[in-house]
């Protein structure tokens, strides 16, 4: 995980326990797991760049 | 976006399942909901002019109910009956353009219901009359969404069920990740009511940084598709 996903699950943790409402603590979880979907499309694309630029068709 | 949301239940002020997903809905504002088992029960009967001309100002319509013998309790059927006459949905082409969502709610596993299952047979092949009604009215068919054996979930589920539920109500679709981080960029910013000065400025840096990420994902999407078409 970068550090952004890393900073953005540990503040939305902290938002999801200090909240005692269901629907609020429920849009918080949501959004950690949003967050970690992010950084995985954005590694895998990234991996993907790195894989076709570096293709040895191209060298 | 306005939603509807027609119940079909014989007993909804009973049912755990039906209130939960009330509870649920009682915190987006633009989402309105009907129990067709009372419209029935009312001593005058139902208005079908009044119901016909309340449809109009929605653009999403889910039905809601319980499975019983593969179908929608008797309410909605007769509902659909009155309501969806021939004038009103082919000739007028009222409902046109308009979403239909289903929520249907299972006692048995969702995983039942497939070939070689101990159902047999898939949601999609049950729900079909219904599908079938969307086309011939127009609307678009919207991905059932199938809340099973609700009384086992434990309340990660339960989190997880709430906004699936929620943006099923009203997030744009199809539920890709730009349109979910959108709704939840909605939702958090709902999240702020009642909170310190300090908590906000917390939750709009999370938004922010919600907001770059996806930006990235984005940008390097469009460089892989590039990417792809200089190859190909």
């Amino acid at each position: 995980m970068t550090d952004t996903t890393e900073w953005l699950v540990k503040q939305l943790t902290e938002l999801k326990n200090d909240d005692q409402s269901f629907i609020n603590k429920s849009i918080y979880q949501a959004t950690i797991e949003l967050a970690k979907e992010q950084d995985k499309r954005a590694q895998q694309s990234q991996d993907e760049l790195d894989g076709r630029i570096w293709s040895p068709d191209k060298w | 976006m306005k939603t509807l949301i027609l119940i079909s239940h014989p007993k909804f002020e009973d049912s755990g399942t039906q209130q939960f997903l009330k509870t649920s809905f009682y915190s987006l504002d633009d989402v309105k909901y009907q129990v067709i088992d009372e419209l029935y029960g009312q001593s005058d009967g139902i208005d079908i002019e009044k119901e016909q001309s309340a449809l109009k100002g929605f653009d999403r319509i889910i039905f809601q109910f319980p499975m019983y013998w593969y179908s929608s309790p008797a309410s909605l059927k007769q509902f659909m009956d009155d309501v969806f006459t021939r004038n009103y949905i082919v000739a007028n082409r009222s409902v046109k353009t308009k979403q239909l969502g289903i929520v249907v709610t299972l006692g048995d596993a969702k995983a039942d219901f497939q070939a070689g299952g101990s159902e047999q047979f898939t949601i999609s092949e049950l729900l079909r009359p219904l599908q079938a009604f969307a086309h011939k009215a127009g609307m678009q068919y919207l991905k059932p969404l199938v809340v099973d054996q609700f009384g086992y979930m434990d309340p990660e589920q339960k989190e997880k069920l709430l906004i699936d539920y929620l943006q099923y109500l009203s997030a744009e679709m199809p539920l890709s990740l730009a349109n979910r981080e959108k709704w939840l960029v909605e939702r958090l910013q709902s999240t702020k009511q009642g909170k310190s000065d300090e908590k906000q400025q917390a939750i709009d840096l999370v938004i922010n940084s919600l907001e770059d990420q996806q930006n990235n994902v984005e940008s390097l999407k469009e460089d892989v598709k590039m990417i792809r078409n200089q190859e190909e």
